[in-house]
């Protein structure tokens, strides 16, 4: 299977623009995911690659072949770039049964009549449809019917496998089941497949590495590790599960690729962990995950608690849910609000929190 | 979970076979269709204003560049009278159809009326009655010295008179009246009932609701029926024929048709200058409608979003509901009676009992005599290959207007809704003056019922394009794209996704437009000559001549025809949106 590459896409839709420079590559065998709200282009530069968009300039290619070029007013109509795709609503053609569906791309390619069946059974079986080939579309449940949508796209070999948000449909229990059985499906046929979902959870369980886009912009692209616990920007943070925003000023450069910022006016200092130090006195945004913020009873020594970390607070505790598998915090300290997420009770109005450095990301410049 | 491992490696598929020339065969089909709809739509239209402008008709030679044709038009007082007549018909017709068919909308769509699905539907019928049949039993009911008239006007002594204008438009709105209803049902529809919600939760009566809230947002609507219904109601030539007659009252359309019959020079250039005026003033009509209102799609809409929760109509439910049952009893289901019932007696007179009159002999008439019966069969062959041919070439062109990337399919859509706004006896003198003026493909259809059937077929365009559309329209893209995506090309996902599909929108087409057919006449009142009779036609010029029984048994032929044809249709179309609802 071939990797694809998409160079510098952009399209205009009259004033508004939905691409901006969308630039990326999919590895050979990746399950690689555009992430992003509705209308950040996710959906435009997925048609862009199956053909069903014409892009105002750009390269796309799959492998050796050109499947985009606007230099040289090169556009592959979709039925000759030999894609398979997953389309939302599954498009299953309500008129064919289920054999008749998953044989016709086979048809449109001249399969002789034996070979079509023997590979149609082989298809359906994989996906476990081989019971039902004979039924209609009307006759079957919304898991069933994308699985046929599924058998229909990877019947021919296609080069590269396109999802468009195929489990948008499914109802909550389903969904993580086809997730899981479709993501072992990828990778047991190592199929290089594109993924587009609006849905963040389902995003990380399935990706090998994810593209986050907003406002037809590439925002960052990394494994689902890398863009949860290092966002590049505060759009990253906020989209992918939630974030505290605290904004400072950087007060000094550590040795140690550390900086210590100053929260606020009077605020606490936070030991920051950083790739690049920033220049001192220059704004900082900062992101901490909720889960990063731990716990201490007033009673417990640091060590004890199990934190060396140079980041300890005195907290003072507002309001507390309890949200089943965690107890959410309010806390305010120096002025600051901060929420905590903690898997155990902790009593007591008077806490101290500590952060890592680690746990600290840099999302831009603040608004201090 | 499934381990989902392959037991052997999959065979290798080859990629879409490399098909020379792909692009190229489909840009060849798609321009054949666009060039075959714009040739029946526009080209026949041309010769036409070329024979208005020239001193001799187009079939002998010589002749020179004149307006004279214009000149003596524009001088004859009574093509004035004509044209002030026509105003005032269509004037009525619209007032009458717009109030009545709005009205029954929003009291179907609106209101807790009783019994108000079933009649919403009834008040349809008489979009699908042949419109001579109908014109037939209201002269029998209602014109001088028809079987219910002394009754109008001597016991209830109500001014009427069914051979004026006015008259002729309290007849014309009743069947006009159904486009008003169908327009505002659709804005109805797409409107959001939650602001009748809200104006109700603030305290506001049904009365106050359908008065502040309802008919206010209609008004793109009506505006919309009422340039529609005027603009139709120009071309009326049957009404005038029937009912005109006794007090000699001409429109624009029965001037011209009796100007060609009766001059003593065979086709003058009056009458092609005047069907030139005509056809511009209904074309500006409908432009002006489009840039009103913006695009078609008003009219053909079938969206249907939040509907709200019935207005309560309390004491006035059965009044209203009554009403409306007496407006469709007097000006539909009378009528359809009275045709009938003219057709079963020799003469249907208030001063006799119709049972002591009744024969058969009006269908033996129509039966026997050879003209007629064969009108009647030229009329069904005529119906069956022009249904056939225009649903075939409109669904090709509905797929290339809207499904393929055909770089003028715009225009399509124009050129498909356009025979609309053309008159139909313009139609007829249109192709007419086209057969004789492009030879070859001319003189082939000129003498025959091919020639008369591409006239009729070219106006039913519209129809087909109207039944087809929103079909087209609620089968998902995604379906055609994954056919594309799986290698298909636009040809061959039209033929194996798109049409099955549009099956039932097909068969739809077929019989609206076979029903059409069967009753229309004014497309083909100049194309007919002896052999090539069809029904309408001859049931004009049978009732000019003062034929009055079998012209009634022919049109209870038309109206059997019509029920059967649509009643079958309809169930096999509700079985097969049936099994294509579960399905999709």
């Amino acid at each position: 299977m071939p990797e694809i590459s998409v160079k510098g896409l952009t399209k205009r839709f009259g004033a508004a623009i939905a691409l901006d420079g969308v630039s990326f590559t999919v590895a050979d065998g990746e399950l690689f995911t555009l992430l992003g709200p509705s209308g950040c282009g996710k959906t435009s530069t997925l048609l862009s690659v199956a053909g069903f968009l014409k892009p105002d300039q750009g390269e796309i290619r799959c492998g050796e072949t050109t499947l985009v070029d606007t230099r040289r007013n090169a556009h592959l109509p979709a039925e000759r770039r030999n894609l398979g795709m997953v389309f939302q609503s599954y498009a299953v053609w309500p008129h064919m049964t289920v054999a008749e569906n998953v044989a016709f791309p086979l048809r449109i390619r001249r399969f002789g009549r034996t070979d079509r069946r023997a590979r149609v059974a082989e298809i359906l079986d994989l996906v476990e449809l081989g019971e039902l080939a004979e039924r209609y579309p009307h006759q079957l449940s919304g898991g069933q019917r994308q699985r046929v949508a599924l058998a229909r796209a990877l019947v021919y070999q296609p080069s590269v496998l396109l999802l468009d948000e195929p489990f948008s449909n499914l109802d909550a229990k389903l969904r993580e089941r086809a997730r899981s059985w479709l993501k072992h499906l990828q990778h047991q046929l190592g199929l290089t497949t594109l993924f587009v979902t609006h849905d963040q959870d389902e995003a990380m369980a399935m990706s090998n590495r994810i593209l986050v886009m907003d406002q037809g912009r590439v925002q960052q692209v990394g494994t689902p590790e890398q863009i949860y616990h290092r966002p590049a920007n505060r759009f990253v943070a906020s989209f992918l599960g939630r974030c505290n925003y605290l904004d400072g000023v950087v007060a000094s450069r550590g040795s140690n690729g550390t900086v210590e910022v100053a929260l606020g006016k009077d605020g606490p200092r936070l030991v920051v962990a950083v790739d690049d130090a920033p220049e001192v006195s220059s704004p900082v945004g900062i992101a901490i995950r909720p889960e990063s913020v731990k716990l201490i009873s007033a009673g417990i020594a640091n060590g004890d608690a199990g934190t060396e970390s140079p980041n300890v607070f005195d907290v003072a505790v507002g309001d507390v849910s309890f949200l089943g598998d965690h107890y959410e915090y309010e806390l305010t300290v120096g002025g600051i609000k901060l929420v905590a997420l903690s898997a155990r009770q902790v009593s007591g109005t008077q806490l101290r929190a500590a952060i890592e450095p680690s746990a600290c990301v840099v999302v831009g410049r603040g608004e201090v | 979970m499934p381990g989902a491992t392959l037991s052997s490696p999959l065979t290798t598929v080859p990629t879409v076979p490399a098909r020379w020339g792909e692009r190229l065969r489909e840009d060849t089909t798609q321009g054949l269709v666009w060039l075959v709809t714009a040739a029946l739509v526009v080209v026949p239209l041309l010769p036409l204003l070329y024979a208005s402008v020239r001193s001799r008709p187009l079939y002998e030679s010589g002749g020179s560049f004149t307006l004279q044709g214009y000149r003596q038009l524009l001088s004859d007082p009574a093509f004035w009278t004509a044209v002030r007549n026509t105003v005032e018909f269509a004037g009525t017709v619209t007032a009458i159809a717009v109030t009545v068919g709005a009205g029954i909308a929003v009291l179907c769509e609106r209101t807790d009326l009783p019994g108000r699905r079933w009649l919403g539907a009834i008040a349809m019928l008489p979009l699908l009655l042949p419109p001579l049949g109908v014109i037939l039993g209201w002269t029998t009911l209602y014109g001088d010295g028809g079987y219910l008239t002394s009754f109008v006007t001597g016991t209830l002594h109500l001014p009427w008179d069914l051979g004026r204008p006015v008259g002729m438009g309290v007849m014309g709105a009743a069947v006009s009246m159904p486009i008003a209803l169908i327009t505002v049902r659709a804005a109805l529809r797409g409107a959001d009932g939650a602001l009748e919600e809200a104006a109700r939760s603030a305290g506001a009566s049904t009365v106050r609701v359908l008065s502040r809230i309802t008919i206010p947002m209609l008004r793109p609507a009506l505006l919309g029926a009422a340039l529609l219904i005027f603009t139709l109601s120009l071309e009326q030539l049957g009404i005038p024929i029937f009912l005109g007659a006794q007090h000699n009252v001409q429109f624009i359309a029965s001037y011209l048709y009796d100007t060609w019959s009766n001059a003593s020079t065979p086709d003058p250039a009056s009458v092609s200058a005047g069907a030139v005026l005509f056809l511009v003033a209904a074309t500006t009509l409908i432009l002006l409608r489009r840039l009103l209102l913006g695009s078609e799609d008003r009219f053909i809409s079938a969206s249907r979003s939040g509907m709200a929760e019935p207005l309560p109509l309390r004491l006035w439910r059965a009044p209203l509901t009554l009403l409306i049952l007496a407006y469709l009893a007097v000006t539909t289901f009378a009528p359809v009676g009275g045709v009938i019932l003219a057709s079963f007696v020799s003469i249907l007179t208030p001063l006799i009992s119709p049972f002591h009159l009744l024969t058969l002999g009006n269908f033996r008439a129509a039966f026997q005599d050879p003209t007629l019966k064969q009108s009647i069969f030229n009329s069904l062959i005529v119906a069956s290959a022009g249904a056939a041919a225009t649903t075939g070439l409109i669904a090709m062109a509905t797929l290339v207007a809207h499904r393929s990337r055909f770089l003028i399919r715009q225009s399509l859509r124009f050129l498909m809704l356009y025979p609309r706004s053309v008159p139909g006896i313009i139609i007829s003198l249109a192709f007419f003056w086209s057969f004789l003026f492009f030879v070859p493909p001319g003189a082939w259809v000129r003498n025959n019922l091919a020639g008369e059937g591409i006239a009729l077929a070219v106006r039913g365009i519209p129809l087909a394009y109207m039944v087809m559309y929103p079909s087209l329209t609620r089968i998902a893209t995604e379906l055609d794209d994954a056919a594309r995506i799986a290698g298909a090309s636009w040809w061959e996902t039209s033929r194996r996704v798109v049409l099955p599909l549009l099956r039932p929108a097909i068969l739809g087409s077929l019989a609206v437009l076979f029903v059409a057919i069967i009753n229309d006449y004014e497309a083909a009142i100049f194309l007919t000559k002896p052999g090539t009779e069809l029904m309408g036609v001859e049931m004009l010029r049978s009732y000019a001549r003062g034929i009055q029984g079998p012209v009634a048994a022919l049109a209870v032929v038309q109206l059997a025809i019509s029920v059967v044809v649509l009643g079958t249709s309809a169930l096999v179309f509700a079985r097969m949106t049936r099994t294509g609802h579960q399905r999709a």
